[in-house]
């Protein structure tokens, strides 16, 4: 009975709207008849109207502060769908061939004017232990079997400075829950399908138009167990910021990724069944190596190019990472260096991206970073291309292209330590 | 004598109640292109009411319409309408603003004077100032690099201009933002390769453009022939009352017109 109130009161709120409009519309040819006539001039014309409308609107949003529950008022619900065609060669392996779709729905809702609380659904495969934290593709198989969806994102905000003219402290918020990652990265350190679980604080304070610093800290537990009271968790840092240098504009960010009780811990607790290949293990899927990650990522473009009539910004973008780890880990570094070239938004535009990348074996945590590139996991180096063209308002199709070969792994990795090739051809409407 | 002091305790309150009473002040706040407007016509305000105290600030019309939702102004000064956010904001805390229109208002999009271009159309303003020109060659110009300028978004003018000019598009992240319509007017004046965009008003040391082939002007502005043509507000917390009534009818009166269009604004007639 409750939702049906909703409704009908929601029905009751967009058929005014149409009133109002219809009525507006009115006032208009209205107020031309007597322009014409000589009656009202066009400044009067023009102010009558004005006013008309804008008390329409004042109008409107009583109506809908009376009609509508608060929480309603303030809930904005977004998602987006895609269709994914993934084509993956491996050498001396079975061509595979996969169509994939992943929906992701959810809403963000302010409590009030300090507080936010975001919940997200995502589909993804239902392996032994769950999901894959990596990745929210669902593959079309098991005979049409119903597919399940997972919490994405479950958290609350507080900027308890918001309502205040400090400075520094005024845009500071507090974040807890699981949430979308909160640093400036690259998928080379983070795949972008990763939402971390934790604690996280950060300021962005107002400084210039030129000049946005943030700064992060974060607590983030990566698993509990019963019976272990050295539970894996990550303590990190990212100061950074992003504005103009020359009329030009850049983003840089550098963090510290302090991963403890990770090493020689039971990895498969706590990456649920998720076990890309990379990171040296001592038995079964326990590290050798801890990980205190430092990671450089920036962005700069230098110029805008024309191409085909239209000038759009040119974009470098580079990350570098490296495992310092006192316990001397082999294979530490990771590279990325690429560009890109467009925004796809509005429809008829285009981008195109372009990034090579050497991850060294130890260099980055394989359970997290990119699950695309030479399928998931480290020691891999090689390309990665994409054009993505704007074909109608909120859906873009593109295509990817991933070439990737093993990286100085030791010892050799078993299954993906082959040339890989993968293509994919996505569809995304966004909602 | 008690006749004759009941006349005169009567004819006291007669002449009370005939003489408006402006022991009152309020705040007038916001738009700093709205700002030479009020701030002049509270002066000329002023002078002829002598009990009248009005204090006039500029911030930029969200900072005003922010005043007004928090009770701390009585006018707020908009180059813009509120936005819908605002407006349930308002709603919430028990103010209900009310639309004041008291001036027209043309965009004009201004380049430095050594420019050749005299005219763009609306297509390329938007293709500009959305980064997907960046060379005066590709809109009929001599070539070189076009500097954008632009508004901060604090600004109504900023709001107004993505709305009218840029179908909401955003800004291209290297355009210079400047806090004032004069500051813009500065740096386009000083840079040869640079356009920006301010209020008629704001015409002086750099070149006017038409849009789409029409001048801005008064005429144009009015007919709305102008395609980036936009009222100036003054939003009251309801139906305006005692001094702030009293102040925007005054500039809605004749020598209230007189000094809009002398300020370079165009008045409602």
């Amino acid at each position: 009975m409750g939702s049906f109130k909703v409704i009908a009161v929601a029905a009751l709120v967009i058929l005014c709207f149409a009133i109002s409009t219809a009525f507006a519309g009115e006032i208009d040819i209205l107020v031309n008849k007597l322009v014409e006539k000589g009656v009202l001039s066009q400044g009067e014309a023009q102010q009558v109207v004005t006013e008309a409308k804008e008390e329409a609107r004042t109008e409107m949003a009583k109506g809908k502060n009376e009609v509508l529950p608060k929480w309603l008022q303030t809930t904005k619900f977004s998602g987006d769908m895609r269709l994914r065609y993934q084509g993956e060669t491996k050498t001396g392996s079975k061509h595979r061939d996969r169509g994939r779709f992943r929906l992701r729905y959810g809403f963000q809702m302010k409590p009030n004017e300090l507080m936010k609380v975001g919940f997200k659904m995502a589909t993804g495969e239902n392996k032994t232990n769950g999901p894959e934290q990596t990745s929210t593709n669902q593959s079309f198989t098991n005979s049409y079997q119903n597919k399940p969806v997972w919490v994405d994102q479950a958290y609350v905000e507080y900027k308890p400075f918001a309502n205040t003219d400090m400075v520094f402290f005024k845009d500071m918020a507090l974040t807890g829950g699981k949430f979308a990652n909160p640093f400036y990265t690259t998928d080379m350190v983070w795949d972008g399908d990763i939402n971390p679980e934790g604690g996280v604080v950060k300021f962005t304070p107002a400084v210039n138009a030129g000049l946005n610093p943030f700064l992060t800290f974060a607590y983030m537990p990566l698993g509990e167990s019963s019976s272990d009271s050295n539970d894996p968790f990550l303590v990190a840092a990212q100061i950074g910021s992003s504005g103009v240098i020359g009329a030009r504009p850049y983003k840089l960010g550098v963090s510290y990724f302090n991963y403890e009780n990770i090493k020689g811990n039971a990895w498969n607790t706590y990456s649920a069944n998720y076990t890309p290949t990379g990171n040296n293990t001592l038995t079964g899927t326990m590290l050798t190596y801890g990980f205190n990650i430092l990671e450089i990522a920036g962005e700069y473009s230098p110029m805008d190019l024309t191409v085909m009539g239209n000038s759009m910004p040119w974009t470098l973008v580079g990350d570098y990472a490296r495992n310092l780890a006192k316990n001397s880990p082999t294979n530490k570094t990771a590279w990325l260096a690429g560009m890109k070239l467009g925004k796809a938004k509005d429809k008829g535009t285009w981008e195109l991206f372009w990034n090579y990348r050497q991850i060294g074996q130890n260099a980055v945590l394989a359970t997290i970073n990119d699950s695309d590139f030479h399928l998931g996991g480290t020691g891999a180096k090689g390309n990665k291309f994409g054009l993505v063209y704007a074909i109608m308002p909120n859906s873009t199709l593109g295509l990817n292209y991933l070439i990737t070969d093993p990286y100085r792994t030791s010892p050799a990795l078993t299954g993906t330590s082959k040339h890989i090739d993968i293509y994919q051809i996505d569809w995304v409407t966004k909602f | 004598m008690e006749k004759y002091r009941g006349m005169l305790l009567s004819l006291v309150m007669a002449l009370g109640l005939a003489i408006p009473a402006y022991a009152e002040s309020i705040v007038v706040e916001g738009s700093t292109t709205v700002l030479p407007i009020a701030q002049r016509a509270a002066e000329e305000f002023m002078d002829k009411n002598s009990g009248a105290d009005i204090s006039v600030r500029g911030g930029g019309s969200g900072v005003g319409i922010t005043s007004l939702i928090e009770g701390t102004c009585d006018i707020a000064d908009s180059s813009r309408p509120i936005k819908d956010e605002e407006l349930e904001k308002a709603i919430i805390r028990g103010k209900a603003p009310k639309a004041n229109v008291i001036a027209m208002d043309g965009i004009a999009m201004i380049v430095n004077n050594s420019n050749i271009i005299s005219e763009l159309t609306k297509k390329q303003v938007k293709d500009i100032f959305t980064g997907k020109v960046s060379d005066w060659s590709d809109v009929g110009g001599s070539g070189g690099q076009i500097v954008v300028v632009s508004r901060d978004s604090a600004s109504g003018t900023f709001e107004a201009f993505g709305e009218l000019a840029l179908d909401k598009a955003k800004v291209r992240k290297d355009a210079l933002m400047q806090a004032s319509n004069q500051a813009v007017v500065s740096v386009v004046s000083k840079t040869p390769g640079a356009i920006g965009y301010v209020g008629l008003a704001y015409l002086n040391g750099v070149k006017a453009l038409k849009v789409d082939g029409v001048m801005p002007a008064k005429e144009t502005v009015l007919s709305k022939q102008y395609k980036f043509s936009r009222p100036l507000f003054m939003y009251t917390n309801g139906k305006p009352q005692g001094l702030a009534k009293e102040f925007i009818n005054f500039i809605l009166s004749a020598a209230g017109k007189n000094l809009v269009d002398e300020e370079g604004f165009v008045s409602i007639q």
